[in-house]
């Protein structure tokens, strides 16, 4: 493996480092690198030529050589792949006198750039908080999850969110943080109904506990859209028969208070001797734009009507619908339910039992109100101006602010106020009191300065090593994708959090922590791209049968098998390899298993010689790296190389023609691949990646496991719909090769051995998911100054066999995590 | 800049409308605010971009030049060859990145997938700078679907696209009640008074930070201060009665598959925007991702079809879908060319550049860009034809429709210099 290859080669450079230290890049680059540049490359990149603007000729100061950074990092790129010089060059630098330049670059003069980065900037940039990650912090704090849809849009890169370039900030966005503190204050906070009891000092109150407030029954009842097409039985139950959210049939109009409802609805499967799987699906049901999300699948039992239950966060105002799974629609629009012998979903009624209001957002800001001000404040709706109240006065009122604010500001800012940040609003408040406004509006001012402050929205870190507070930040935006909680800012404050055994104890506490889910699931979508799951829709003549249930189940396993993989700390090998999967009833007869029931995953062991088993080769991965027509080993393979080993792949050439897909059948992608990249540079660099794609060409779009493509069947698509039935409308293509060799020369027949290969041989493997974990953690994509921090994590955890748990914790006791 | 972010505003009746509104808005800019010996018509720009490419062989003509032969596609648009220029052997260099090149069109910046990308300004963006507060809206933002945004603020930050057509249309047509304009000018209030804190705060944080972060604040603080003008601005606007048209607020399309005719929708709101000078800049981004269209013949979503990979009953559909969308892009132009302004029609005074972000969609390919540009006041009538191999930068295009809107300046994004052969 290349991987390796290059840690081999950092540890030579390691051991010149300590002969010359970053100091000496210069004269080293004098010495051993400027020679071969000018016996190998200044011909075309020199003074004289500068083919495309690079001159590599002339020595260079430090600064010169710090200027430069992309430059050396370019010629590093075209190195390693051994795209110059060209083929047709008159002059190649022997493999030797390669390494030579490889390895200064690798060595003196990343450690030069390291040491520079260190001291000036840190890798870490100044970042607005994800979409998600501020949605989060909300609803830890406040207890229900905030509009986004006004925020600042967050775009993607190197596929992450929470990069400083893909979230930046915008003005207009910024009015979204102003709507939704106004929201959050004119809603729930000091509104008139009494005040439950005070939550413990400081901290937010434990979420709303005890009994629901409100139950809504809602009986079945058919939408204007989906008369004609729902059977209503004589004892008014509806049936459905159709497998379509666009018209879908039961519903709930919407939810009145955000939260965790439990929502239970009494149906059975109709016209069926089988469990019959439907969908929750939650979103807007009335009005468009109509867009509704699978959140939960449940199974109704055959024949006689059953209570089913499930939790579920939903937002106020979010609706539902019942979508049974699998039954396609036997029921067009306007024909008559009654007759329809298919089976269907019968819906008797649903309830949603309602979470108490959130009060978790008004107990935790008004705590520091006595109970006469605050029920003052409530009766009147704010409307009280100081000269006016009874229970206060304009010195007393200014005090409960400010208790307020050193309480509350340092929880939302995540670190301590400065005494000029208390001034300034106390200043602030009390112009505002002289100047007649009530006090309901003046304490929302307070509040909505700190949400609309850049200190609340942003991570913002100093160069140099990571205070405690914004050390406290980092953990918890890795490991729960939120705010730090009490536990962890009161050990900031004490200055206990840098302790590395500390450390250690708050990184197990916060994995054992149901919030860490939001780390692993969110992590492993951004990672492995399942985000993108609805991007594409398998070609329904070349993969009939592909549908929601089995797309949704995937992903959940993608996400729980990571979650495994962290649990059980599982070595770095289980990416391409293990002797079981996650399956429910879907995915087990995907991976033609036998039969598992019900919805909830197993572990199933898989048979020997299963293509099966490990990260790579689970349906939702396979469909992401996918279109859906094809899949591409050029694709998959940089996938691989990217994504799984942390492999840099320089991006092609400008003015390289797409490859185009032709699947018309008579040359595989492969074949003409071979003609699109034979010869020179494409050849050299192609030769890095494309194997493994080639291996993963036993995979179709959906993930199922394939020795021929498949192309479709013209004779039976040319009959007209009706006659199609019970005919496939695919047939067997041309085989699938999926040999191949890796980019260190060995040679593969199949997937099996590429995948024995690379468990054999895990250490790259863990480099590129320390590499994604290191992107992740710190909102910074790692890149080459990052090479020896991640060497070092990978080798910290190898006694575990790079165990995904030992890898996140090495990757957090680091300098790298720990540094800006 | 953007759009004011005026609320939600019940609709009130016709009647209560008319009763508070000057008859003068009722009518067209040209008509209503300046006299025809005054001052010209105000210059105009809309930027389409459609996601999935447009079929090489059936959009670029082969010969170069006036007398081209009009290509399938382009003979759809029929009698307005002569206010429209095609291009061909045209793109932004070293994008890339799949559909991530989205958000590139407008901008230019290189390698949206790569790890050092920072998105930059979008050719609307500034457009809509230049022309600051002298419209209701400085720009219209708008798409068929929640889909990454088109347009892009100094900053790089994506500006969501509005899409909802009954929304957009009370926006800019339908008055509130008197307490909807004193809660909407209450809330311009507190806006600038937190935009006025927010640049304080920055000032403060500003000195603790590595200059990196230093030139990020920098610019955000910018931004925070063109947003405070912005709202004051739109104080005034709030106060001022919305325009009057004869066309009823539009019925949301709840058929998400529709994405042309939720185009349809979008291009008659922009006309209208246009007509009333309600915006001079408009950007409409068309995607219809994974539904199947409701065009009779096509059985396949619009994304799958472009992935053809060259099977030819793939490629019917195809053009079925692109055919259908170039028809809603002839009725478009074709209606700002109805409307007369003066000597001329909406159509001379408005850029409208069409195309897409990705070439050969089947591959991906970001290359060889299909691109029209009609109306605006140039010479149309044309092909011109860039290397197909060595690409002339779509930039270029972009500073000659920036020098027509009016903006000083030689360079935008990956280009310099205007584009030869378009005058």
């Amino acid at each position: 493996m290349k991987l390796i290859h290059v840690a081999a080669l950092i540890c030579g450079a390691l051991a010149l480092r300590s002969s010359c230290g970053a100091q000496d890049a210069a004269a080293s680059f004098q010495a051993q690198v400027l020679p071969l540049l000018k016996a190998n490359c200044t011909e075309c990149h020199g003074a004289a030529k500068q083919k495309a603007k690079i001159n590599l000729d002339g020595s260079r100061t430090l600064e010169k050589l710090t200027a430069d950074r992309t430059l050396w990092y370019q010629v590093l790129d075209q190195l390693e792949a051994g795209t110059m010089p060209p083929e047709d060059a008159e002059k190649h630098p022997t493999p030797v006198e390669r390494q030579a330049i490889i390895q200064w670059i690798r060595g003196d003069f990343t450690d030069l750039m390291a040491d520079n980065q260190h001291k000036k900037e840190g890798r870490a940039r100044l970042r607005r908080l994800s979409r998600n990650e501020y949605a989060n912090t909300f609803e830890d704090l406040f207890g229900f999850r905030p509009n986004v849809d006004n925020l600042p849009t967050d775009m993607r890169v190197e596929g992450y969110d929470r990069i400083s370039a893909a979230v930046p900030l915008s003005a207009d966005g910024s009015l979204g943080y102003l709507t939704n503190a106004d929201e959050l204050l004119n809603k729930w906070v000091l509104r008139p109904q009494p005040k439950p009891p005070a939550p413990p000092a400081g901290a937010p109150a434990p979420a709303p506990t005890g009994e629901a407030s409100r139950t809504v029954h809602a009986e079945a009842r058919p939408s204007e859209q989906s008369k004609g097409h729902i059977l209503e039985l004589p004892d008014g139950t509806m049936v459905s028969f159709n497998t379509d959210n666009t018209s879908g049939p039961v519903k709930y109009p919407g939810s009145k208070v955000p939260g965790i409802h439990k929502v239970r609805v009494s149906v059975y499967g109709y016209q069926t001797d089988k469990p019959l799987p439907f969908g929750i699906y939650a979103g807007n049901t009335w009005a468009y734009p109509q867009s509704l999300e699978l959140v939960r699948v449940l199974e109704a039992p055959p024949g006689k009507a059953a209570v089913v239950e499930t939790e579920l966060y939903l937002n106020a105002g979010v609706g539902m619908r019942l979508i049974p799974f699998g039954l396609g629609v036997p029921v067009p629009k306007n024909n008559q339910a009654s007759a329809c012998r298919a089976p269907g979903l019968a819906v008797q009624w649903l309830e949603d039992v309602e979470p108490e209001q959130p009060l978790l957002a008004d107990h935790w800001l008004t705590a520091d109100f006595p109970k006469a001000v605050s029920d003052e404040i409530r009766a009147t709706y704010g409307n009280i101006k100081i000269k006016n109240s009874k229970s206060t006065n304009r010195a007393a009122f200014l005090g409960i602010l400010q208790a307020t604010l050193k309480r509350v500001g340092p929880r939302l800012f995540r670190r301590e106020l400065t005494p000029d940040e208390v001034n300034l609003s106390m200043t602030e408040a009390g112009r505002q009191l002289d100047a007649g406004t009530s006090l309901g509006p003046v304490f929302n001012a307070m509040i909505v300065d700190l949400l609309t402050s850049p200190d609340f929205f942003c991570v913002i870190e100093q160069p140099g090593p990571l205070n405690d507070f914004a050390l406290a930040s980092r953990l918890s935006y890795f490991l729960w994708n939120s705010r730090p909680d009490e536990k962890l800012f009161e050990l900031a404050r004490a200055g206990k959090l840098k302790d590395p055994k500390v450390l250690q104890a708050e990184t197990e506490r916060m994995l054992k922590d149901p919030k860490s889910s939001r780390f692993t699931d969110d992590f492993a979508s951004q990672w492995l791209g399942l985000y993108a799951i609805n991007d594409t829709s398998p070609d329904g003549n070349l993969y009939p049968g592909y549908g929601d249930l089995l797309k949704y189940s995937s992903v959940l396993e993608t996400k729980a098998y990571f979650r495994a993989m962290v649990d059980e700390n599982l070595g770095a090998k289980f990416v391409v390899e293990s002797p079981w999967v996650l399956a429910n009833h879907e995915l087990s007869v995907h991976y033609g298993l036998p039969e598992v029931a019900g919805q909830p995953l197993q572990k199933v062991k898989l048979p020997d010689g299963s293509p099966f088993g490990g990260l790579w080769s689970q349906s939702a991965v396979m469909k992401v790296t996918a279109n859906g027509t094809n899949t591409s080993p050029v694709k998959r393979g940089v996938w691989v190389a990217k994504r799984l080993l942390g492999n840099n792949i320089p991006p092609p050439p400008p003015n390289i023609k797409p490859l185009e897909p032709d699947t018309r059948g008579a040359k595989t992608l492969r074949e003409q691949l071979a003609l699109h990249s034979s010869g020179g540079s494409c050849t050299s660099c192609h030769a890095r990646f494309d194997p493994f794609g080639f291996a993963l060409e036993s995979f179709d779009v959906r993930g199922d496991f394939r020795k021929f493509y498949r192309e479709a069947n013209a004779e039976v698509l040319a009959l007209p719909q009706h006659e199609r039935a019970g005919k496939q409308t695919w047939k067997d293509g041309l085989p699938v090769d999926c040999s191949g060799k890796t980019p260190d020369g060995k040679a593969f027949a199949n997937l099996f051995e590429l995948r024995q290969q690379l468990s054999a041989n895990p250490e790259p493997l863990a480099r590129g998911l320390v590499h994604h974990l290191l992107t992740y953690a710190t909102g910074t994509p790692a890149g080459p100054l990052d090479e020896k921090a991640v060497d070092e994590i990978v080798k910290k955890s190898a006694a575990d066999g790079y165990g995904a748990r030992a890898l996140i914790n090495a990757l957090i006791q680091s300098e790298v995590f720990r540094y800006k | 800049m953007t759009l004011p972010t005026t609320p939600t505003i019940r609709p009130v009746s016709r009647r209560n409308f008319i009763k508070t509104s000057a008859v003068l808005f009722a009518l067209p800019w040209f008509e209503s605010i300046a006299r025809a010996d005054e001052k010209a018509p105000p210059r105009r720009m809309v930027c389409v971009c459609t996601a999935f490419g447009l079929y090489g062989p059936s959009f670029f003509p082969t010969k170069a030049g006036r007398d081209y032969d009009a290509s399938e596609y382009l003979q759809v648009l029929g009698d307005l060859r002569d206010q429209f220029t095609v291009f061909s052997g045209i793109s932004h260099p070293e994008i890339g990145g799949d559909h991530a090149s989205e958000a590139c069109f407008l901008t230019s910046a290189k390698r949206p997938t790569g790890s050092n990308f920072r998105n930059s300004v979008s050719m609307d963006y500034l457009a809509a700078k230049h022309v600051g507060n002298a419209t209701r809206f400085p720009l219209l933002s708008l798409g068929t679907d929640d889909a990454f945004p088109l347009t892009h603020t100094i900053s790089g930050a994506g500006v969501q696209g509005l899409n909802r057509p009954s929304d957009i249309f009370a926006r800019m047509f339908l008055a509130g009640n008197a307490k909807d304009v004193d809660n909407e000018m209450a809330r311009l209030k507190r806006g600038q008074s937190i935009m006025d804190r927010m640049s304080d705060r920055l000032t403060a944080l500003k000195n603790k930070l590595g200059s990196n972060d230093q030139q990020q604040l920098a610019d955000y603080t910018e931004a925070v201060r063109d947003m405070e003008k912005q709202l004051h601005a739109n104080e005034e606007w709030v106060t001022r009665p919305k325009p009057v048209v004869a066309e009823q607020a539009p019925k949301d399309s709840a058929d998400k598959s529709d994405f042309i005719g939720r185009a349809r929708l979008m291009f008659n709101l922009i006309k209208l925007a246009l007509q009333t000078d309600s915006t001079r800049v408009a950007t409409l981004f068309i995607r219809g991702m994974d539904l199947k269209p409701p065009i009779p013949g096509v059985t396949q979503d619009h994304h799958g079809l472009s992935h053809h990979g060259r099977n030819p009953a793939k490629i019917e559909e195809l053009r079925l879908v692109e055919r259908t969308e170039m028809s809603a892009y002839r009725d478009f132009l074709v209606s700002l060319r109805e409307i007369k302004e003066g000597a001329s029609t909406l159509l001379d005074q408005t850029q409208v550049l069409i195309g897409s972000n990705l070439g050969d969609a089947s591959g991906h390919g970001t290359s060889n860009l299909p691109i029209l540009l009609a109306g605006g006041g140039f010479k149309h009538g044309q092909h011109i034809a860039g290397d197909p191999k060595n690409n002339t930068p779509l930039c270029k295009l972009y500073v000659s429709m920036l020098q027509k809107f009016g903006l000083e300046t030689d360079t935008f994004g990956s280009g310099s210099g205007t584009i030869n052969g378009l005058a």
